[in-house]
């Protein structure tokens, strides 16, 4: 029985061992503001240029980032054309300038990481968190990649097609890092 | 999962087995309590509860199969101007707890466990990872047959480099519906 007593506490600092830097780890909310608003349409797209690197808790855990557990784009967007429009969100994966809509698609590594979101004529919606979070499906990876590389990309809204005109207020690149020592 | 289950499965057939082997007891229970994240800002406290099936074994010594579930508390951030809400998620696990159990009417144990654990949350893809038990508990059984526990305990589920961690406290009742001599 005295070596049953040891037997519990060896095998907890056993599995603690082996978790090694598991246990040293958390995951911590990083933002950006994006500038605003961004007001867009076909021929005149405004992008984001994202560089993580000025961002305190991005600095502070770049080192030891693992993973990325959660990602949103927040903010209001309105639709000030007149056609209902999909907004998507597209990404370069490097600080880009380019002035339209079909630059950007055609751009070399630019992929569309967000949307659509639908907005009618004149109508305006914050987009939660919870929500937002679910409109990354393919694109989700390519930015995780950014976010665990450089850090440097540049993001565009853009609409899916016509001639369509909105804005972003106050919009803000949310994620959740897993870091871990 | 597929993991976790033949540990389950041989620590009911060993529990059974010795039991009937030993003369032991063998009981059911459920508990509840707080589940705490530790160093994880996209979830607050939640509301743990779930169901034990204590089985002695040895004589210092019990399995105990259980499953739990935790729903996590919700976060709310204000980024620039706007408040956003990001769904806190929730935890399901089950698996097995070895205590090494004094025996009396009042007694202090540790106890380590290994389990599989379900992470749900609203637009983010379902996780199933393995994850580990550690902690103390005092018991006392103030009538026969009827055993009151309470226990803190960290909960570690791994994620590949990194890990969510939890501090649950709970306190339970047990009632041991079966005792072989």
């Amino acid at each position: 029985m005295r070596n049953l007593r040891w037997t519990i506490p060896t095998l907890a600092l056993a599995a603690l061992l082996a978790g090694g830097c598991i246990l040293v780890s958390g995951q911590f909310i990083i933002s950006k503001d994006l500038p605003t608003p961004l007001v867009i349409s076909p021929g005149a797209v405004v992008h984001a240029d994202v560089d993580l690197n000025a961002v305190t808790v991005y600095q502070d855990h770049k080192a030891d980032l693992k993973d990325l557990s959660d990602v949103a784009i927040l903010g209001e967007f309105t639709n000030t054309g007149s056609v209902p429009v999909d907004v998507s969100i597209w990404m370069t994966p490097a600080l880009t300038d380019l002035g339209d809509a079909a630059s950007v698609i055609i751009a070399p590594g630019a992929v569309k990481v967000w949307g659509p979101l639908r907005l009618g004529v004149g109508e305006s919606k914050k987009v939660g968190w919870d929500q937002s979070a679910g409109l990354f499906k393919a694109g989700k990876a390519p930015l995780i990649a950014q976010i665990k590389g450089d850090g440097v990309f540049t993001l565009y809204a853009l609409g899916a097609s016509g001639s369509y005109a909105f804005q972003l207020d106050h919009g803000v690149l949310v994620a959740v890092i897993d870091a871990g020592k | 999962m597929k993991r976790i289950l033949p540990v389950v499965l041989l620590a009911l057939v060993l529990g059974a087995g010795a039991a009937s082997a030993i003369g032991v007891k063998v009981g059911g229970g459920a508990f509840g309590g707080v589940s705490i994240p530790i160093l994880q800002e996209d979830s607050k406290q939640g509301v743990i509860y779930g169901l034990r099936l204590p089985v002695s074994v040895l004589p210092l010594l019990k399995l105990e199969p259980y499953w739990a579930t935790a729903s996590l508390g919700d976060v709310e951030e204000t980024f620039g101007t706007l408040a956003y809400t990001r769904d806190g998620g929730k935890v399901s696990a089950y698996g097995v707890n070895a205590l090494l159990s004094m025996g009396g009417p009042l007694r202090f144990y540790p106890f380590v466990g290994i389990g599989t654990h379900k992470l749900v949350r609203e637009a983010a893809e379902d996780l199933t990872k393995v994850g580990y038990n550690f902690g103390l508990g005092l018991g006392f059984s103030a009538i026969p047959k009827f055993d009151v526990d309470l226990r803190g305990e960290l909960n570690m589920i791994t994620l590949g480099e990194t890990s969510r961690k939890f501090a649950n406290v709970t306190a339970g009742v047990s009632y041991h519906f079966l005792s072989l001599p």
